[in-house]
């Protein structure tokens, strides 16, 4: 399926809140970045190098656009405390399943009432030279019953 | 009746404390109205970043508004479920009050309801 159908079809029929539908986004750019932003009260997608695409008949709120960045920060800051700000910075994820990453994720976000935008940009792991690099945990997708993530409050 | 938080700068807590959310609020430098008014249920879980975080966000950004703060608020169970949809469960601990989805009820309830403002320390 065409990646922004499968993000249409996340955007329109969540079905684990926020925090599903970003699982679900980060999976989608799993092999290939993607960039997404807020203009003029509509979500635009496009993949690296290429044309806006406007989901202009994917009914989402502003408030919906800002908790997937909320959350996505909040990701990165679980990976590594204090990395970005809730309102933008930059910071990597580790993608892949138990202790065997395969791929990178670069997030570049800003979540100000002025501003919306997020880019995921995939890397393999062999273009990083970053030490420490091994010593990340992978991100756990795997979630308790309540959407929690292993690691955050309410999975204590 | 569930108490949400929400993480701002001391005048600006105050000032919501005195008038309510205001959707029509504009940051100090210019910029679209705000819209809404973003809440976590004070037991969490903390899914988005912690309250407490984006308390000391805005006060690192805005230095003369008193400092980081959280406003908690005593908001009846049947305006929060005014805001739960699809997008926000209430199990992922957000409460998204909208225009259409909980913010004028919010606002017409707001002087009845009890509130505090806490004093928030950077990490």
């Amino acid at each position: 399926m065409k990646r922004t159908a499968l993000l249409r079809n996340a955007f329109e029929h969540p079905t684990r809140g926020v925090v599903g539908l970003v699982d679900d986004l980060l999976m989608a750019c799993r092999e290939h970045g993607l960039q997404l932003d807020w203009q003029a009260d509509h979500c635009r997608v496009r993949s690296a190098g290429g044309d806006w695409e406007e989901l202009l008949d994917v009914p989402l709120r502003k408030s919906v656009f800002r908790a997937i960045l909320a959350r996505i920060a909040a990701l990165c800051n679980e990976r590594r405390p204090n990395s970005v700000s809730p309102y933008g910075g930059q910071a990597e994820l580790l993608m892949g399943a138990g202790t065997n990453p395969t791929a990178v994720l670069r997030i570049t976000f800003a979540n100000t009432s002025a501003e919306q935008k997020l880019e995921l940009t995939t890397l393999t792991l062999r273009d990083l030279k970053m030490p420490g690099m091994a010593d990340h945990r992978p991100p756990q997708l795997d979630k308790s019953a309540n959407g929690a993530l292993p690691g955050s409050a309410a999975s204590r | 009746m569930p108490i949400l938080l929400h993480g701002t700068t001391r005048h600006r807590a105050e000032r919501i404390v005195a008038c309510g959310p205001d959707p029509n609020f504009i940051q100090p430098e210019g910029g679209p109205r705000a819209e809404n008014f973003s809440t976590y249920l004070e037991g969490g879980p903390f899914l988005f970043g912690p309250p407490e975080q984006y308390a000391c966000g805005k006060a690192g950004d805005f230095p003369d508004e008193g400092g980081a703060a959280i406003l908690a608020v005593d908001v009846p169970e049947d305006i929060i479920a005014l805001t739960v949809n699809e997008y926000f469960p209430l199990s992922q601990g957000l409460v998204q009050f909208d225009e259409g989805a909980g913010l004028a009820e919010l606002r017409d309830a707001w002087s009845t309801l009890w509130k505090e403002v806490r004093s928030v320390e950077f990490p």
